[in-house]
């Protein structure tokens, strides 16, 4: 992602629509509400997804509890809680 | 139908939260760009974690069976801290230092995400950096790691999608993030 990166506005949708031909117009009223030139920034390549689905659930019973049954999760919070009362 | 623990103030200043169990108020293909905070990676990778059934749901929902998904991003701090607080929880439960053979189990599923770019990493910058330590010293609700974390929100104009209750109840009232999101899970699927 370069920085300064973000999705185009209304006002750039019209400047978009008004360099090209009719057919290739963008269609503010999609239900998807994004040029479909945005759009295909956000289609998830299968390895990307496959890497996700592979480590779903990959630690299980390899992160120890605590003896109250104390997650990682509320380890990290619990952490994080002591910083800010710093 | 919005899950919450504590009352909602009438007046939202800061960030908007949005819980990302409550399907009714997603947006469905869901396109966003988002932070991923250290909690949802532990939640993801370990079925026991009480916050794994809410973060699947959305993983179910929104990237397995979609054409379109959200981009996810994190930070060399966040994946900084997954690493500095497993291996400290298994020190802290066992009594026994992280070896390497434990270390590679632990790094493994996050290398494999980031190998994939299932998840990109954004660099800091030095006035992000500044940022983060005004914002740190100007705070009465962020830890250093918070002010690290969400900087980068205001610095690469994306979400936060987090565990953490508490920091997103500091991001809604800080209205320096008014405009920017965060997503949570559901408290009642919190197991």
């Amino acid at each position: 992602m370069k920085k300064g990166e973000a999705c185009m506005d209304k006002d750039q949708t019209k400047k978009y629509n008004n360099g090209n031909s009719s057919n290739e117009e963008v269609d503010e009223m999609k239900t998807l509400e994004m040029p479909k030139a945005n759009l295909e920034k956000y289609r998830m390549s299968e390895a990307a997804k496959e890497a996700w689905k592979k480590t779903a659930g990959s630690l299980t019973g390899k992160i120890p509890y605590g003896e109250n049954g104390e997650s990682l999760t509320d380890y990290i919070s619990r952490k994080r809680d002591e910083e800010r009362k710093g | 139908m919005v899950h919450r623990r504590f009352p909602v103030p009438h007046h939202v200043i800061g960030a908007t939260a949005i819980c990302f169990n409550d399907h009714s108020s997603m947006p469905n293909p869901f396109t966003e760009d988002l932070l991923v905070d250290a909690g949802i990676f532990v939640a993801h990778f370990d079925a026991n974690d009480p916050w794994h059934d809410a973060v699947e749901d959305f993983f179910n929902t929104y990237v397995y069976s979609s054409t379109y998904t959200p981009k996810f991003y994190t930070t060399y701090d966040i994946i900084n801290e997954y690493l500095h607080r497993i291996a400290e929880n298994y020190k802290n439960r066992t009594g026994t230092i992280a070896d390497p053979t434990q270390r590679k189990i632990y790094a493994q599923n996050i290398l494999e995400l980031i190998k994939n770019q299932s998840v990109e990493l954004i660099d800091t910058n030095n006035q992000t950096i500044i940022d983060s330590i005004n914002r740190w010293a100007n705070s009465t609700s962020y830890g250093s790691k918070d002010a690290f974390h969400v900087s980068n929100m205001l610095d690469w104009h994306i979400e936060l999608i987090t565990v953490d209750h508490k920091l997103m109840y500091a991001l809604e009232s800080d209205p320096d993030f008014s405009g920017r999101k965060v997503y949570y899970p559901s408290i009642s699927m919190r197991k």
